[in-house]
């Protein structure tokens, strides 16, 4: 496999020609420094303690000044006295008449790239008084926005008119060179300042055009092999079992029960690695198994759990947690304890101590803190690694994991109740007898089976599930896990991972979320990834429905904001189709298709779009509208082109559409023409169209 | 880093001198580039995170004392980067895998395709981290940063003979480990 470099005279000298020493260098080059974590809080944190000594420093006197000269002892200790007076009078004088640093900054607490909340004012701080009427007249913001000012000492507040800034939005806020102090002295250069802000509420659940809610149901079930005594876990892709049998046998086997396959035998442990294949605890020793068979020692000491933390293996030895391979511990457990469960994200593990006392302690650092509440069985998290679930009073508990929220959400659950929490939010619990599902929030309570179902295990964010039954290893479906309403806010979940992979320039990821077809649509280009000048700095949601009655698929409208540096130039939209694979039940990404790229800046722009009123239409931009060119800037047409008959109402940077005639299933396509202008003249950035179908 | 200092930079920086507003803005401009190099080097989020403060406060303290050479500001701050990583990897050395660091860049090709690439990817940069700490800063600044020879010999404190000398043995030496029989 030869790679040729791209020109670069740097290294013509260097390689000479070499074809081995040019691969080599063309590895290096084609490599990109994975996202490293990074704590917010950290950031802005040293921003802060920077800014604090850079003011300090601008404030202090300068050393070896003519005046602090004067004052060192002994040489001029009389003239130090005989002015002494005189800058008595002087500190008088300056207290009446305070002096100000010669040069006016401005800063403001919020940063281009951290979120604030849109109901926040814009806060600009000044290091000295300034004349407010020069101030505010001197200021600009970005999208057009009527505001108010007020002023808290040298700090301006900035608040829009209705309250709110646009959500998802990058403001611009110019303050020009003129803006004042009482005494003349000005900015002397335009300052911008960025302020982001949060996005809007993720989408909410929304109905199928013909809504049919179904309580959910097992169905398809099978045996797929038998002996088995454990269920490991699915591979990613839901497509392989990995099970512990009786014998101490680590097998695999295929979701279809093709493909039985033992991977090593005497395995006392074992978990199913988020990157696909398995860790496991055998003779003593730490191992992985890849998928194809791949066989690597990790530690040759045992391990009590093994848990995963991104893409590092995790192992609980003792009461210390080591990384694979680490010789120093990552975290100890410092009191004797009784269980151990580990978060799926892997920066967190909940411990029942001695005394029976449960405790979380995040592994990022050495907080623990112990519940109010004790428990006594299995503790399960959720797949998201924020709540967590028990059972204790005769019921089924839900909290966050400290324990300080606990809601009971089903009962009567028996002592020892196996837990299946699903990545879309139905936990399925055994009973006695049977199986019962309920959602997190104890809504949708339902028997499924009275049938046995032991230790279920779910595949990844699909509804199939595993279990065990007289020994036997099988699987089924839960026939709407999904539901209609949660389907929608699975498959934004899905989109929002995607997104977030590819913001973090992580290919490999971000493929995991495409089938065949999406893999196809993003191939052969530099789509996924968008790293050049302008770069993918964040994405949002413009829209999200369910497809119309007969084609199960949901359809989501992302947009993709692009910076140079951190101030957002440009944007495009991506519309996204989600599927649920026939074979496996996951969610995946089908298909995907960009509109052109466009400029930020340069006149309203749509943020978002919510057609999941029955009736209505609701646009949302980023600008305050001059509402005069509203009306005929907005229209609806049916899949026939017809126009439909609308009444229009603009309020706060929205605009209704109401429309008695839209029909439940029906395609529709909402136009929004560049006519429409915003307070300051200026039309909209770009026209704006949305096909969707109507909901009843 | 390809580019020279600009203009509006150079104004910045100038600024930066007095004014602290300034110093935030060249802070937000540089700090996830510096954080990103620092934790690829430091491999460990605590780690990274008290080298970069050091950074730039170091750089805060520095700064009235920059005199614009022509070469892109960010150099400057490389050059206190590598020290200070420098400084601190002789008393630890990184933990996390060379994986968790550097990943493939490209889209498109298949996952088989990406898994072979993978491998010679992590193979390519665990020698690096073995190589005498000047070759790998040479070797890290160029392809990892895409500096300029120019720019990497005046963060270094050498000639851009010598830079390339370092990055040329460098290379040779990855080749000699990777390819059975190649010169040394």
């Amino acid at each position: 496999m030869s790679r040729r470099l791209p020109p670069d005279p740097d290294l013509d000298e260097i390689f000479d020609d070499d074809p081995q020493l040019e691969r080599f260098a063309a590895i290096l080059r084609s490599t990109q420094l994975r996202e490293p974590p990074l704590d917010p809080a950290f950031r802005s944190g040293l921003r802060r303690r920077l800014l604090t000594q850079a003011f300090e420093r601008s404030n202090r006197p300068q050393r070896g000044s003519w005046l602090s000269g004067l004052f060192r002892p002994p040489a001029f200790a009389l003239a130090a006295a005989a002015v002494g007076a005189v800058l008595l009078g002087v500190f008088f004088v300056q207290l009446l008449n305070p002096a100000y640093p010669s040069t006016v900054v401005v800063t403001t607490d919020a940063r281009p790239t951290a979120a604030i909340d849109p109901s926040r004012p814009i806060t600009l701080s000044f290091n000295q008084p300034m004349d407010h009427r020069s101030v505010e007249s001197s200021i600009s913001i970005q999208p057009a926005t009527q505001v108010s000012y007020t002023w808290q000492g040298n700090n301006l507040l900035i608040q829009p008119v209705g309250n709110q800034l646009a959500p998802n939005t990058q403001y611009h806020v110019t303050i020009a060179a003129a803006a004042a102090t009482p005494k003349g002295q000005t900015l002397g250069e335009a300052k911008t300042i960025l302020v982001l802000t949060a996005p809007a509420p993720s989408p909410q659940p929304q109905p199928s055009p013909s809504p049919s809610p179904q309580a959910p149901a097992i169905t398809g079930e099978k045996q797929l092999a038998s002996p088995a005594a454990r269920v490991v876990g699915w591979s990613p892709d839901a497509k392989t079992l990995y099970y512990l049998a009786p014998n101490g046998d680590l097998d695999a086997i295929g979701a279809d029960g093709s493909g039985s396959r033992t991977l090593h035998q005497q395995v006392s442990l074992a978990a199913v690695s988020p990157a696909g294949g398995v860790v496991f605890g055998s003779a003593g020793k730490v191992q992985a198994i890849t998928p194809d068979g791949s066989l690597s020692l990790l530690d040759n000491a045992p391990a009590d759990a093994i848990f995963f933390q991104g893409s590092k293996t995790l192992e609980l030895r003792g009461a210390n947690i080591y990384q694979a391979g680490g010789q120093a511990p990552v975290a100890t457990i410092t009191e004797p304890f009784k269980a151990a469960f580990p978060a799926p994200d892997g920066n967190h593990l909940i411990y029942r101590n001695a005394a029976g006392r449960t405790v979380l302690l995040n592994l990022n650092s050495p907080q623990v803190t112990a519940w109010n509440q004790s428990t006594s069985g299995t503790i399960t998290w959720a797949p998201d690694s924020n709540h967590v679930a028990y059972v204790a009073g005769g019921g089924l508990q839900v909290t966050t994991p400290d324990g300080s929220s606990a809601t009971q959400v089903a009962s009567p659950v028996r002592d020892g109740a196996e837990v299946a929490w699903s990545a879309q939010d139905l936990l399925l619990v055994t009973m006695e007898p049977g199986l019962a599902a309920v959602h997190s929030d104890g809504s949708g309570f339902t028997q499924l089976s009275q049938e046995e179902y032991g230790g279920p295990v779910w595949a990844g964010s699909a509804t199939s599930f595993a279990f065990l039954r007289q020994g036997a290893l099988s699987s089924a479906t839960v026939s709407s896990a999904g539901g209609s309403g949660l389907a929608l806010n699975a498959g934004a979940k899905l989109v929002s991972d995607f997104m977030a992979a590819r913001v973090k320039g992580d290919s490999t990821a971000a493929l995991a979320f495409l089938n065949d077809s999406g893999k196809q649509a993003f191939s052969g280009g530099s789509r996924l990834l968008v790293t050049g000048d302008p770069r993918l700095a964040r994405f949002y949601f413009v829209s999200s429905q369910v497809g119309p009655e007969g084609t199960p698929t949901l359809h989501y409208v992302v947009r993709l904001v692009l910076a140079k540096h951190s101030s957002e130039v440009a944007y495009l939209d991506e519309t996204i189709t989600v599927l649920r694979d026939p074979a496996r039940g996951l969610l995946l990404i089908d298909s995907d298709s960009a509109g052109p790229q466009r400029d930020l800046g340069k006149g309203p722009t749509v943020l978002s779009v919510d057609v999941t009123k029955p009736g209505h239409v609701t646009v949302f931009l980023d600008s305050d509208l001059n509402s005069a060119t509203v009306a005929g800037n907005v229209t609806l047409t049916g899949a026939d082109g017809k126009p439909v008959s609308v009444q229009m109402v603009y309020a706060n940077r929205a605009i209704t559409v109401t429309a008695s005639g839209l029909q439940a299933g029906e395609h529709y396509k909402l136009a929004v023409t560049s006519g429409l202008a915003d307070i300051n003249g200026q039309p909209l950035s770009a026209e704006y169209d949305l096909d969707f179908v109507a909901v009843g | 880093m390809s580019s020279r200092a600009l203009p509006d930079e150079r104004s910045l920086v100038e600024r930066a001198k007095t004014d602290p507003g300034a110093f935030g803005e060249l802070y937000d401009r540089y700090f996830h580039q510096m954080y990103r190099f620092v934790f690829s080097r430091m491999r460990d989020q605590t780690a990274a995170e008290d080298v970069t403060s050091e950074v730039f406060i170091k750089a805060l303290k520095g700064i009235p004392r920059y005199q614009d050479t022509g070469r892109p500001f960010v150099a400057w701050l490389y050059q206190i980067a590598v020290n200070t990583v420098a400084d601190r990897y002789r008393s630890s050395r990184p933990t996390v895998d060379i994986d968790e660091v550097h990943d493939i860049g490209t889209a498109g090709p298949s996952l088989e395709d990406l898994a072979v690439r993978r491998d010679e990817v992590r193979q390519v940069w665990a020698i690096v981290e073995k190589l005498p700490a000047p070759q790998r800063t040479a070797i890290v600044l160029k392809f990892q940063e895409d500096m300029k020879i120019t720019d990497i010999a005046a963060v270094m404190g050498k000639t851009e003979g010598a830079v390339k000398l370092l990055i040329h043995r460098g290379m040779t030496r990855i080749r000699g480990t990777l390819v059975p029989g190649a010169a040394r």
